[in-house]
């Protein structure tokens, strides 16, 4: 009876360990997020790219690579900041000093985007300070789109220098 | 130009422009001077009322400006135009005692900016300001919280005042409504962030110890308008930064007010960020233990070793705690003779904010793991640990009705006069914040607690109002990059929401019921006058104001147990008034229908075991010296 048992539960365990493996073998992109002055940023090796609009968009739209493994690495140059996107499960703080790590799966590129919906992206200052400028989108692109999208925000980093400033 | 000329020409100017002028009126939060759900929450108290079994006749109005206050707190720029979240929006304490000896209890308010004021109590809920002459004013400094306890057992109280990395301040009583600054002899000047004061006799040698809590380092060196350090713009990860952490400090009396730092000897030690703490005797052997807030992090409980120092049991006996505890009182409230604890927690109702009809609900998600710091078994609200009288505590709160939100700190006594000591709660968050309402909990026979501040007019606020002007900004000038100025010109008055902090229960007017007094951040106190006496003209009750001999002088440590025919009221004598709040005043019992007590028995900390037996009268304060001394 207990040798039964094991052998109904061997595959289910060797799946387990062929899907741990699997994950743990994902290649994991990371990206930096930053809070700065109640607004998002992303800091690249070519410099900062910024998650507005540069015709002054006060609401962030976060681009990310679909079906991807991803590490959020998040900081702040300033305040303590709540960064959610409750929708992939993300609740983390940005704190300045202490980076704190979100990791998640990007779902299909697309499947956002024909609705032309993204996925909700929620941010205030802790202690409930809100400010519009940290809510926003995430839009899940295909790593094509996602590569172009990057480029050109480093393009624009690299002729208008940095892309961080606000005035609030 | 003649002077006759030039006065018209000023006052046709002030005349045509004047309106032009008025500033424009700014709520912050854009609801703050109507909230929409007050309405409802008054209506829904209010049409719940006649189904209570809890004693509710009884009305209190808000009688400040009857009352010869006209103390007005003033907060820092952190907490004003210059916003951030930083523990300077922890505000400041209300104390009473009895500071000329003329049997009223007087009042002293604390502020962060433009002096603290101590108010005499001339009778009939009437006061006089007192503070030039007491000199008690620490106009100098950013004051958090004040304690008054008798250090030199000569009879009168002393006061203790905690600042903002300023130096804390001790003042002894010279009798004669004058206090002298004896802080540095006492050796009781640290600086540091400084935030509750408790006294206690942890030894038991007849001298008053003191505790005080440490928050941690959370301003930077910069100073700001009216002399205070700027505040941390991260203050609040505090936890995650070790270099940031200052120890709370117990200090040892050694007789003369003179004192010792004995935290490391003592074996209590500890780097939590603590804003308030409280001390009990909650292992019932006869020494007072400490149960320590952590704003930031698990609370801690030292038990006390027998008066040789302390032990830290935390885990032990307390395995899940708020993360954010911010106020504390310890008191039977289930009157089976021994002490539950009443916990606050503001921090954890800072993970986001709750609309006003989920306010009695727990947060439903804390924090991420990794800024709690913690091993993450917190409860998401307040916590009412109920004393299971074998030394261990079980958390009853999700069953008692103990949740409110945004709670500061809180105030127990018989407001009622039932026997069951009720809880008013300090709460809101000012600007930027909604408003949210003080809680009044009445204690429903130690079963549950229910909450009656709309029923029995603690709120709506004296004429409805909940808010105030907050600041002022010149949009067209120096504040023109203000976010608050984004397509605005001209002057702009920022109004934001009222709050309290500290409170305090006491009989102001020497009627017979308990009334309340605030210590509001950035607005006048609250001067809440009960009516009970006069809607029950023989209303029952007794206090008592203890007078030790070989006992510390106020008798702090001693536990009061009163009989009557139908009941037994257990009473510790332990100062603790409210958040931030350490007081000298007479024991209250209520004695519902009871109109005989038949038996008064004092545990002295000394171990002197003393009683009184009937006739012991009833509508009195009985000063009861302590026997053998």
């Amino acid at each position: 009876m207990r040798r039964g048992k094991i052998r109904r539960r061997l595959p289910v365990t060797g799946m387990a360990i062929a899907l741990l493996l699997s994950a743990c073998s994902e290649p994991v992109t990371e990206i930096q997020i930053s809070g700065h002055d109640y607004r998002w940023r992303m800091p690249t090796r070519t410099g900062d790219v910024s998650l507005y609009r540069q015709t002054g968009s006060e609401q962030a739209e976060l681009w990310l690579p679909a079906n991807r493994r991803i590490r959020l690495v998040l900081n702040s140059d300033d305040f303590i900041y709540r960064f959610e996107i409750p929708a992939l499960g993300v609740r983390e703080m940005a704190v300045p000093g202490v980076p704190m790590m979100a990791e998640l799966h990007t779902p299909d590129a697309g499947r956002y985007e024909l609705t032309g919906d993204g996925m909700e992206l929620k941010g205030d200052q802790m202690c409930g300070f809100r400010h519009q400028s940290l809510k926003g989108r995430v839009r899940i692109a295909a790593p094509a789109e996602y590569r172009a999208w990057l480029e050109a925000q480093g393009r624009l980093t690299a002729g208008t220098g940095s892309a961080t400033g606000r005035g609030s | 130009m003649p002077a006759r000329l030039r006065t018209r020409l000023w006052l046709a100017c002030l005349l045509v422009a004047g309106p032009a002028m008025a500033a424009e009126r700014l709520p912050f939060p854009a609801d703050v001077l109507n909230p929409p759900w007050v309405e409802g929450r008054q209506l829904e108290q209010t049409l719940d009322a006649d189904s209570l079994a809890v004693a509710h006749d009884l009305q209190f109005r808000d009688q400040q400006p009857q009352s010869g206050i006209n103390f007005r707190h003033q907060v820092v720029e952190d907490a004003g135009r210059a916003y951030k979240a930083v523990h300077y929006d922890h505000g400041n304490a209300v104390v009473a005692a009895d500071v000329d000896g003329d049997g009223l209890p007087d009042l002293y308010f604390a502020t962060q900016l433009g002096g603290n004021a101590l108010y005499r109590n001339l009778g009939n809920g009437r006061f006089e300001d007192i503070t030039a002459r007491a000199g008690v004013a620490v106009a100098d400094r950013v004051s958090v919280a004040a304690a008054f306890a008798d250090t030199d057992n000569d009879g009168d109280p002393d006061l203790f005042v905690t600042t903002v990395n300023q130096g804390n301040l001790l003042f002894r009583n010279d009798g004669d409504g004058k206090f002298t600054n004896i802080s540095g002899p006492a050796g009781l000047d640290h600086r540091g962030h400084a935030s509750g004061a408790i006294f206690l006799d942890y030894d038991r040698d007849g001298l008053l110890d003191l505790f005080v809590t440490h928050v941690g380092v959370y301003t930077t060196d910069k100073i700001g308008p009216g002399g205070y350090r700027i505040g941390l713009s991260d203050g609040f990860s505090g936890q995650l930064h070790p270099d940031r952490f200052e120890t709370s400090r117990l200090y040892h009396n050694l007789g003369g007010n003179r004192f010792a730092d004995v935290t490391r000897s003592a074996g209590i030690e500890d780097n939590s960020w603590s804003g308030d703490a409280h001390a009990a005797d909650l292992n019932g052997d006869g020494w007072p233990d400490i149960y320590l807030l952590n704003m930031q992090g698990h609370d801690q409980y030292f038990e006390n070793q027998a008066g040789k120092g302390f032990k830290r049991r935390s885990r032990e006996l307390f395995p899940v705690t708020p993360w954010g505890s911010m106020g504390i009182r310890i008191a039977d409230f289930d009157n089976d003779g021994d002490p539950d604890i009443f916990v606050t927690d503001m921090h954890t109702d800072m993970v986001e904010e709750l609309p006003p009809a989920r306010e009695k609900e727990r947060m439903p998600h804390n924090y991420p793991q990794a800024f709690l710091a913690t091993d993450g078994r917190h409860m998401l609200g307040n916590a009412f640990f109920r004393n299971a009288g074998n030394g261990t505590f079980r958390d009853i709160s999700a069953e008692n009705g103990a949740e409110t939100f945004w709670p500061w700190g809180l105030s127990s006594g018989d407001l009622n006069a039932d026997g069951f000591e009720d809880v008013f709660i300090t709460g809101s968050m000012n600007y930027p914040f909604r408003y949210g309402v003080n809680s009044l909990l009445l204690n429903d026979a130690g079963k549950r607690f229910v909450d009656a501040e709309y029923l029995l007019g603690v709120e709506p606020r004296r004429d409805g109002k909940t808010a105030t002007p907050w600041f002022e900004l010149d949009c067209s000038g120096p504040d023109r990059t203000h976010e608050l100025c984004k397509n605005r010109a001209g002057a702009v008055e920022v109004w934001g929401a009222l709050g309290s902090r500290s409170s305090v229960i006491l009989d102001l007017d020497g009627d017979g019921d308990l009334d309340i007094v605030t210590n509001e951040f950035g607005s006048v106190p609250q001067v809440l006058v009960s009516d009970l006496a006069q809607r029950r003209p023989r209303l029952n009750y007794l206090a008592v104001r203890l007078e030790g001999k070989k006992s510390n002088r106020d008798g702090l440590g001693a536990r009061v147990q009163l009989e009557t025919d139908r009941g037994r009221y257990v009473r510790f004598a332990d100062g603790k008034s409210g958040y931030l709040g350490f007081s000298s005043m007479p024991l209250y019992f209520g004695l519902a229908a009871d109109e005989k007590a038949v038996r008064l028995e004092i545990t002295w900390p000394s171990g002197v075991r003393q009683s009184l037996d009937a006739p012991i009268d009833t509508r009195k304060t009985h000063r009861i010296v302590e026997a053998g001394g």
